[in-house]
């Protein structure tokens, strides 16, 4: 990191720099640096779920990443994903493994508001990332794998069971 | 995908752009660390703020800078900075604004505190001893005290409910007596959002974010605090990242307030998670010691409850007038019983202050009522629905404290639930493997209904839409999409045209805010009476637009059906002639016959008797719902309560040891995932009398108070070891097991029933 002003990174497919990643964590650079309120700060020991992003295609909790480790990689936030819903593109660099199609994020989106797999919201955006990452592995997922991928993302209100019947929704549409 | 039934903002919510009070940052804000008390009680004798001013502190501020009142809910005993002395191991003692919330962390640690570590009561029993080290040296000179210099020693509040007969004459001769003591240790909302508040208090306006969930009680709050209410308070709506009990004081606002106007500039403080747990306002602790008195015929004669409460180091988190936790007078409601008694009292000791959680005080007494209950049923050799049954309460009958409920459905939930565990296959001994013994456990739960007084608006628009204007937020009860549809059903009006929005506190009158369940039964009133004056005045403006196509001639306003164009068109020219105006809609429920609902709960478990690891394989809730405005979310209503049930039933434990929360962050206080839920069943006891035109019941409070004693009564019945304190613990069970009960699930109570002043039995170590 010596000789370097900052950390490059992409977010979003876009490229940024975060000019003081010392001391810093991707959950607050997200926030406070770029606006990217709709990753949420929870319990802040990687817990809870609710800072969950893609990173290099992988769910993460952004509020164990130091800034100092982000050189050259590649997050997707919850506003980036909303956006490629939307889009016919993807998140398929080079460098991020798994693509994502926005037919999937689009699934994950519709199945969360049609099975109400929602209450105060704020778990909400962590819990549909968990459920877009490993979309493309649920074809005829069985509840205790889909218990076992989605156990990362704590959701104080529903008890879990809308959540999981949106889950199922995905599944059994096939739309990973 | 059809979005006509989906929540209100849902789409916001999934894509991120639901905003919650932390999402806001002003221009030049100042953001706080906040130095706490290491020590339960401290003397604290300087604070050196000059290394963190050296190092980049733009302020470092102590209470007696500041030199300002207590506040609270009601005991206004809570400072803003600790003036002198710390009263709990959390207390804000010191704050520290720096530019980033990195340095003031940083900076915080440069601050220097001197204290002198004091003798602390810690718990609440030795609290009340007199000669135990007083918190407050006169906590009856607080506004809002309900105490005097006479009542007891470091005493918060007392009550005393009876009625019928003198309990202890009724015990004395009755067939039978029981009695055992139960605990229930604190435990934290849970909720994921930790509190944050953002002010910029200028001379003109104070402006507030804040994860609160009664904005317009907060104003009166402030106001009380402030002492005056010439400034005008501006409570800005943003979402409520779940609540349960725990976001309805003015917590850091008031600080921030202070902050903002000494810098001049705004201020924001976040809490960690960490201080979440330790510092904010978890529930009650409690001991509740039970007496229950049974005749020849199996029917309870006398129930006396004394339960004693660990209220924290101040009373201002309690917003009861009395002071108190307004379920524990329902103990043992569901069941009729002549001479009844219950006494409560709330301690002040060197811990954190407590505050409510979802349905406060009812877990506490519910807990130990009916486990005793499940006691007494094998004790007498009786099967425990049965055994509830014979001594259910009726319609038509009186209340143990003389209430006159409007109805009283514990028979036909307990038949509910009944009917679904019979429907339910456990797995064999084959199948579970023999080192398993499954059990199945039940108990009941009703809540008053605390209605109150409620004021919406509808708006239309210029562009030919209407807004609902509702004073409350949306925590995630669902009470925003409670009200976008009573009104599509009310007028008839396609969603695309409809939206939900929170007026600041101000716009509408005085709201009592998100809680005890009320919502939907006050402000559904409210909008039909809105919809009701938004007809009336459409009579016009449809006989002109109506007439254009011939329908809706004779001028008839009740049941018109417009074309969402004809709507958009109606809604346009109401807006046009009357730019602004806002239909009002009110509700006053608080003088209405007092309204009571029933959850029966049934847990089937299978428990290791080796380890005593416990599984709870279903979990069956019959809820009393009367009429359902909104089905997904009734139901997500009812599986979330049962879910937080079964956390605080088997895992959720803010223990307090020596002064201190153990549980420094999340992932030490335990929170149930996806993995540890169980199957879950509910059944939606239907009909009956409900409230208001949509014959609605509360139900956000009902379905998580009953899981903890199912589950306590299922392990018991599974290998007889009855464990008498929350969590329900695999080292509990094992230790119970090993205190010479055998296993099976027809073995005898692992305690005598009939043990006056015995211990609690079946805690391990």
């Amino acid at each position: 990191m010596t000789g370097r002003p900052g950390t490059a990174l992409t977010v979003n497919g876009e490229d940024v720099q975060c000019a003081r990643p010392e001391g810093q964590f991707l959950t607050e650079f997200l926030r406070f640096e770029l606006g990217l309120t709709g990753t949420k700060l929870g319990c802040a020991v990687g817990v809870c779920g609710i800072c969950t992003v893609l990173l290099d295609g992988q769910p993460m909790s952004s509020c164990l990443v130091p800034m100092i480790t982000m050189e050259c990689r590649h997050v997707w936030t919850i506003e980036g994903l909303a956006a490629l819903a939307g889009s016919d593109r993807s998140t398929g660099e080079e460098a991020c493994r798994g693509l994502i199609a926005s037919q999937r994020i689009s699934a994950v989106f519709d199945a969360f508001i049609s099975c109400d797999a929602i209450q105060c919201g704020i778990c909400t955006p962590g819990q549909v990332i968990s459920a877009i990452a490993f979309a493309g592995e649920l074809t005829d997922a069985d509840d205790a794998s889909i218990r076992y991928r989605m156990g990362g993302s704590l959701c104080r209100c529903t008890g879990y069971g809308s959540i999981l019947r949106a889950i199922r929704q995905i599944s059994e549409n096939g739309s990973g | 995908m059809d979005e006509d039934t989906a929540r209100v903002g849902a789409r916001d919510s999934v894509t991120g752009r639901k905003t919650f009070a932390g999402d806001f940052l002003l221009p030049g804000t100042g953001h706080v660390a906040l130095i706490r008390s290491p020590y339960p009680h401290a003397r604290v004798k300087s604070i050196d703020g000059s290394e963190a001013i050296a190092a980049g502190a733009l302020a470092v501020v102590t209470g007696d800078d500041l030199a300002l009142p207590t506040y609270g809910r009601r005991v206004r005993d809570v400072p803003v900075l600790a003036r002198g002395v710390a009263r709990f191991a959390g207390e804000r003692v010191a704050a520290v604004v720096a530019e980033s919330k990195e340095l003031a962390r940083e900076v915080a640690a440069l601050v220097r505190v001197e204290y002198e570590p004091l003798e602390a009561a810690t718990v609440a029993s030795d609290a009340l001893v007199p000669g135990s080290p007083l918190v407050h040296e006169a906590p009856w000179a607080y506004p809002g005290a309900v105490i005097t210099a006479e009542d007891g020693h470091n005493l918060q509040s007392s009550a005393i409910w009876r009625n019928g007969p003198d309990v202890e004459s009724v015990l004395a001769s009755s067939t039978r007596t029981f009695q055992a003591s139960y605990q229930v240790p604190s435990r934290h909302q849970g909720y994921l959002e930790a509190h944050v508040c953002l002010v910029s208090a200028e001379p003109e306006a104070i402006d507030v974010w804040a994860s609160n969930k009664s904005p317009s009680i907060l104003r009166e709050q402030l106001v009380a605090w402030l002492e005056s209410d010439t400034v005008p308070i501006r409570i800005h709506p943003v979402a409520v990242g779940g609540d349960f009990g725990g976001k309805g004081s003015p917590m850091d606002v008031p600080l921030c307030i202070a902050l903002s106007r000494r810098l001049g500039q705004p201020v924001r403080i976040e809490a960690s998670y960490g201080e979440e747990l330790t510092a904010t306002n978890p529930s009650h602790s409690a001991t509740t010691c039970v007496r229950l008195g049974v005749d020849d015929d199996n029917r309870l004669t006398a129930l006396d409850v004394d339960i004693v409460l660990d209220g924290g180091a101040y009373a201002g988190f309690k917003p009861n007038p009395q002071v108190q936790l307004f379920n524990l007078r329902l103990a043992g409601a569901t069941y009729r019983i002549p001479a009844l008694q219950i006494r409560s009292r709330i301690a002040y000791s060197h811990t954190v202050p407590r505050g409510h959680v979802r349905a406060p005080g009812a877990q506490q007494v519910t807990f130990a009522v009916e486990s005793l209950l499940d006691e007494v049923a094998r004790e007498l050799e009786l099967d425990p629905f049965e055994f509830r049954r014979i001594n259910l309460l009726h319609t038509g009958q009186p209340g143990n404290l003389g209430e006159q409920w409007l109805e009283m459905r514990a028979d036909e939930t307990l038949t509910a639930a009944q009917g679904a565990l019979s429907e339910v296959n456990p797995p064999s001994r084959r199948e579970a493997g023999e080192e398993w013994a499954a059990g199945a456990g039940v108990a009941m739960f009703c809540q008053q209904v605390h209605s109150g007084a409620a004021e919406v608006a509808l708006e239309p628009t210029t562009e030919g839409r209407l807004t609902i204007w509702v004073p409350f937020p949306d925590q995630g009860g669902g009470q925003q999409t409670v009200a976008e549809r009573v009104v599509r059903t009310e007028l008839g009006i396609p969603r695309e045209l409809v939206t939900v929005r929170q007026a600041e506190q101000s716009e509408l009158k005085r709201d009592f805010g998100v809680g005890a369940s009320r919502v939907t039964v006050d402000a559904s009133e409210a909008l039909i009476v809105a919809c009701r004056e938004l007809r009336t005045e459409l009579g016009e403006t449809h006989t002109q637009i109506g007439s254009r196509d011939g329908r809706g001639s004779s001028g008839a306003t009740d049941r018109v059906e417009f074309s969402a164009r004809e709507w958009s068109e109606v809604l346009s020219a109401l807006a046009l002639r009357n730019p602004g105006h806002w239909f009002l809609g009110r509700a006053d429920h608080r003088d209405k016959q007092p309204l009571i609902s029933v959850c029966t709960q049934v847990a089937t478990v299978l428990v290791d008797r080796e380890t005593g690891e416990v599984i709870v394989n279903e979990l069956i809730t019959a809820a009393d719902v009367a009429e359902v405005i909104n089905e997904a979310g009734h139901l997500g209503q009812i599986e979330g309560a049962a879910v937080m049930g079964l956390g605080q039933a088997m895992m959720e434990d803010l223990a307090i040891v020596d002064g201190l929360v153990a549980a420094s962050q999340l992932g030490k206080y335990l929170l149930p995932s996806v993995r540890d839920t169980p199957k879950q069943v509910v059944v939606m006891v239907r009909g009956g009398k409900g409230l208001g035109e949509r014959n609605v019941k509360p139900i956000g409070e009902l379905a998580g108070v009953a899981v903890a004693p199912a589950i306590g009564n299922a392990i018991a019945d599974a290998v007889g070891a009855r464990i008498r304190s929350l969590p329900l613990t695999s080292e509990k069970v094992y230790f119970a097991m090993q205190r010479g009960v055998s296993g099976g699930s027809n073995a005898p109570p692992a305690v005598e029933g009939q043990v006056p002043g015995s211990e609690a039995g079946g805690d391990g170590p």
